[in-house]
């Protein structure tokens, strides 16, 4: 039978709108593959990624269970088995956890928010290119018999060049904060994106609860990378050039890494909870047949755990001989966490309360997420606690717990997120005849491996060793433990055969097929590159989505931008609070620049790794360069004033507004930058009051008039950047000012340049003297930033790109040369105080 | 429940809704409590560490460290004593009442948190 005429119209109108979103949005094929920008793409070769990385690790892994299945063994010797646990460790958790919540988010969180894509595409695929190059520098030195060796947590002083003299080391220094480069680039990505560009209507309160988990986990990334970058900075550089921070002979501090490296490392355990914890969020209340239970208290617990997670760093080193009281605040903290973590426990068991459960492999493997999350807690719990961490610290107790809390809380509610959204990326749903034996194998390989793990740890056994001697009760719980481990890797191998054959096999599904209510089910699947037809205008709480009705609305282009103009990608962007629609986001298009700038960054890593330390500074050059090229064909080289965008609103271009998507990416790319700079300074204040070997045998000097007219300069230049904002809003010329601002930068940096060559006590021979210099280099690093934007406002203003209505280039400008003043004046004023300081440590008893 | 975009009032509602959006400022008084936590934590921890390095008197050390964990609790006691005390604008609807229920709550959990954690400094030794 024909359709009726007016259903036959509507289905041509949206294939028709269908085919020219298409034309703008999607990826072209063969070697313009390497130019994708889109996050559906990019979201799923992050997942792809991480899943290799994940298998190469277990492998690992498993090579570490052979070896320690029966004592004495002999199948790796000592330098083998530290190479490959200590890849295990890094490969789990920065190639695979952290890249694999990337993944979910970049491919999920447009989408469950109603927009076409993330706020920053090309800053997406940079990311992408850094991880996977990252991590190929770190894969290819296991192969090359160079990999790491001194554990995930590189603790100096092992890490040093004395104890640690080839590049093993430099490989996780340099690859770990190549990865670290992409994760900070995502998160400026998620928390723009979820703020500012939500369908309409959208209001923080009605927000699907998965935006408010990536939304806090991406502010904890924001946070927490910094101090692991500054402390791979700073070790790199005593490695290279001998300046000696975590040297106790010179005034450094082994723990030093210690406190940094736990800063990161802490909230990294909640950064990889939260989106997992997201994920369950979002699929309990679908397999409950009923909406989430308590959605104002998690968001209160979520913000209150990302908090106290970074106020507990010291949990990790309860054995260092910090005094006991200030252990007691850590350990407090470290029980009172438990709280906002079991408010979302007894949520999720409330809203299944509520419902009515349905079984299905997801809800499995959320049952053992249940299991292996209570054990986890609770021996978080026990570890607080400074006496029992005092007898267990250091045991495989401890690895135990930590293979629960980030092992189970990973991989269960991942493999859930994998059978759940399966039929979103591929359009087929399991079949289950290897679901269902490859979860029991899973979690019965899981158990038996880990719990184990306790037992023999309560039994005195020391983690991180590569053999032991035949002692009976720790023989034959290690033997079972190394069996387990085989049963899990097989469970693991069944799944994902399984999730591959669904690709060939899996039966063709309508969209929604679990009756969910979330916006990602309102799009055709699997979903087109431009995801959304056209945007939804919500208005009621976005995980209670009619989606059935709502998606063929939106084919049919019946939302806002329901067309298409100049070949333009757009969506929109909203009020932070409200969800209103406030600006035209015009989407930069596929393009190589993202790859070629990845690659120009992994020379002058590699650079540095070879030890070609002046290629390496070419290089980082030549990445500015590029950088100040991404800005050139951006924006608009007219103005256009308010658009339509459908349903009677006109909405101006994201240029010539003030609340655009990179003013909020540069104000949160601040906050990162602003976490390393606090960290710097702790790290000064802590080696001044706490390393040996102060104060230096040499008085410390800096030149007073020289730092003052550093400062001065800087103010210079701030007044520069405001005064050519001023003028183009003006509609005058702003050369003058760009003039001056650069002038003044120019000669901050030279004197800046004089005060580093001049550091007393040399910056070799002591802390005091290194410290120093890396507070200079720092403010001398951001004033050279800051000429790169002058230099990008110049070529932007003679390419028509800036005007009186789009100032966006110049107020950029203005916020990073006052932001450069700022915390320039604040470094500047840190070095003048150290001789004071210095001087007070002769009132030490 | 479901949107429908055919209606005309909805659409009316949710423009005048957003005509009067909660100001993106008042997201940062999300963090404010807990904010005000962490830089006790830091002052405490800073100041204990500084106190024991060079040799402050048990009294002197104590009393630094109570007024660096009371002055905090007072600060966010009063955030939430003003706050608790207006009501949310009814012009910003739903959404302000959201922010205005979440900001309470996460006041009121940074002030038990400052007492659970920094509380110690109260009772045990100082400087072993």
């Amino acid at each position: 039978m024909n359709p009726p005429i007016e259903e036959s119209r509507n289905r041509s109108s949206a294939l028709t709108l269908h085919r020219q979103l298409e034309k703008i949005w999607a990826t072209g094929p063969g070697w313009q593959r390497l130019a994708a920008v889109n996050h559906s793409v990019l979201g799923v070769r992050f997942m792809a990624t991480a899943l290799l990385f994940f298998a190469i690790a277990g492998v690992l892994g498993m090579l570490t269970r052979v070896q320690l299945a029966t004592p004495k063994a002999t199948f790796m010797d000592t330098e083998t088995y530290n190479q490959v646990f200590t890849m295990h460790g890094s490969m789990m958790l920065f190639l695979f956890a952290i890249p694999m919540l990337e993944g979910i988010a970049v491919y999920l969180t447009p989408k469950m928010l109603g927009a076409r894509d993330f706020a920053f595409p090309r800053l997406t695929a940079y990311g992408y290119w850094c991880y996977l190059f990252g991590g190929t520098i770190l894969a290819a030195s296991l192969v090359a018999g160079v990999a790491p060796d001194g554990g995930w947590f590189m603790y100096t002083p092992l890490s040093s060049n004395v104890y640690t003299p080839g590049i093993n080391a430099d490989v996780w220094l340099l690859g770990v904060t190549f990865v670290e480069i992409s994760a900070l680039s995502l998160a400026v990505e998620m928390i723009v994106s979820v703020l500012k560009m939500r369908a309409p209507g959208m209001s923080l309160d009605r927000m699907p609860i998965f935006g408010w988990y990536i939304l806090v986990t991406a502010l904890m990334m924001l946070v927490a990378f910094p101090p692991l970058i500054l402390g791979s900075i700073l070790l790199e550089t005593e490695r290279a050039f001998g300046l000696p921070f975590f040297d106790p002979t010179r005034g450094g501090d082994a723990l030093l890494w210690q406190h940094l490296f736990w800063l990161f490392g802490h909230p990294d355990v909640y950064i990889i909870l939260l989106p997992m914890a997201g994920v369950l969020s979002t699929m309990i209340p679908v397999f409950a047949g009923t909406t989430l239970v308590g959605y104002r208290a998690i968001v209160v617990a979520i913000i209150g755990l990302a908090f106290v997670s970074f106020g507990i760093w010291v949990h990790h080193m309860f054995t260092v001989g910090i005094p006991h009281l200030a252990l007691s605040f850590f350990s407090a903290g470290s029980a009172i966490v438990a709280v906002p973590t079991a408010v979302q426990l007894f949520a999720w068991l409330a809203t299944l309360a509520h419902g009515r459960p349905r079984w299905s492999v997801p809800m499995l493997y959320i049952f053992g997420f249940f299991v292996t999350f209570v054990i986890g807690g609770l021996t978080g719990v026990m570890l607080a606690i400074v006496p029992f961490d005092w007898q267990a610290h250091n045991t495989y107790f401890v690895v135990a717990h930590f293979h629960y809390v980030t092992g189970g809380v990973v991989a269960f509610p991942l493999f859930a997120a994998l059978y759940y959204w399966l039929p979103l990326l591929t359009g087929r749903t399991a079949v289950y005849r290897l679901s269902i034996p490859a979860f029991w194998l899973i979690f019965i390989g899981f158990s038996l491996t880990f719990f184990l793990m306790h037992l023999v740890g309560l039994l005195g056994m020391p983690r991180r060793v590569n053999t032991y001697p035949p002692i009976e009760s720790w023989t034959w719980l290690n033997l079972l433990s190394s069996v387990g481990g085989f049963i899990m890797t097989i469970g693991f191998a069944l799944a994902v055969i399984d999730l591959i054959a669904q690709l060939r096999f899996g039966r063709r599904v309508r969209r929604d097929p679990w009756k969910a209510a979330t916006l990602e089910w309102a799009m055709p699947i699997p979903p087109p590159p431009y995801a959304f037809a056209s945007l939804a205008n919500i208005y009621t709480r976005a995980d209670r989505i009619a989606v059935r009705e709502l998606a063929p609305s939106l084919a049919r282009g019946e939302g806002y931008l329901g067309f298409t103009r100049n070949g333009w990608q757009e969506t929109l962007g909203v009020q932070m609070t409200s969800g209103a629609p406030e600006q035209l986001i015009v989407l930069p298009r596929a393009t190589y620049l993202p790859l070629i700038t990845a690659l120009s960054t992994a020379a002058a890593v590699l650079a540095i790794l070879f030890k070609f330390y002046w290629l390496s500074l070419v290089m980082a050059l030549v990445t500015a360069g590029l950088f100040v090229l991404w800005g050139q064909n951006a924006g608009h080289a007219r103005d256009y004033g308010p658009l339509p965008v459908g349903r009677g609103l006109s909405l101006p271009p994201h240029t010539e507004v003030p609340s655009a998507p990179p003013w909020w990416g540069m104000i949160f790319a601040l906050v990162a930058d602003g976490a390393l700079l606090t960290s710097l300074a702790f790290g000064v204040l802590y080696l001044w009051i706490s390393a040996p070997n102060w104060p230096p045998a040499v008085r410390s000097e800096t030149n007073l008039s020289l730092a003052l007219a550093t400062v001065a300069g800087l103010f210079i230049a701030a007044a520069g950047a405001h005064g050519s904002l001023r003028s183009v809003a003006g509609n005058r010329e702003p050369r003058v000012w760009i003039g001056v601002a650069a002038v003044a930068l120019f000669a901050a940096i030279a004197a800046l340049v004089v005060l580093i060559a001049n550091v007393i006590p040399h910056p070799r021979e002591h802390a005091l003297g290194a410290t120093t210099a890396a507070l200079l280099a720092y403010v001398a690093l951001h004033a050279g930033i800051g000429l790169l934007f002058l230099l990008s406002n110049v070529m932007r203003l003679a390419g028509g790109f800036v005007s009186p209505r789009r100032l966006i280039d110049l107020r950029l400008t203005q916020l990073w040369i006052d932001y450069t003043t700022v915390t320039g004046a604040l470094a500047i004023g840190l070095v003048l105080a150290l001789p004071a300081l210095v001087g007070m440590l002769g009132m030490r008893p | 429940m479901a949107p429908d975009h055919s209606e005309a009032d909805s659409e009316r509602e949710m423009r005048n809704r957003s005509a009067v959006g909660a100001p993106a400022g008042q997201l940062w008084l999300l963090a404010l409590g807990f904010c005000v936590w962490g830089a006790a934590l830091v002052i405490v921890y800073v100041l204990h560490s500084a106190g024991c390095a060079f040799g402050w008197s048990t009294d002197a050390l104590r009393l630094s460290l109570g007024l660096a964990i009371l002055i905090p609790l007072a600060l966010i006691g009063w955030l939430w004593r003003n706050y608790a005390k207006t009501a949310p604008d009814p012009a910003l609807g739903p959404t302000g009442s959201f922010l205005h229920w979440v900001i309470l709550w996460t006041l009121a959990a940074a002030f038990v948190t400052v007492v659970f954690t920094l509380g110690p400094a109260f009772l045990l030794t100082t400087c072993i």
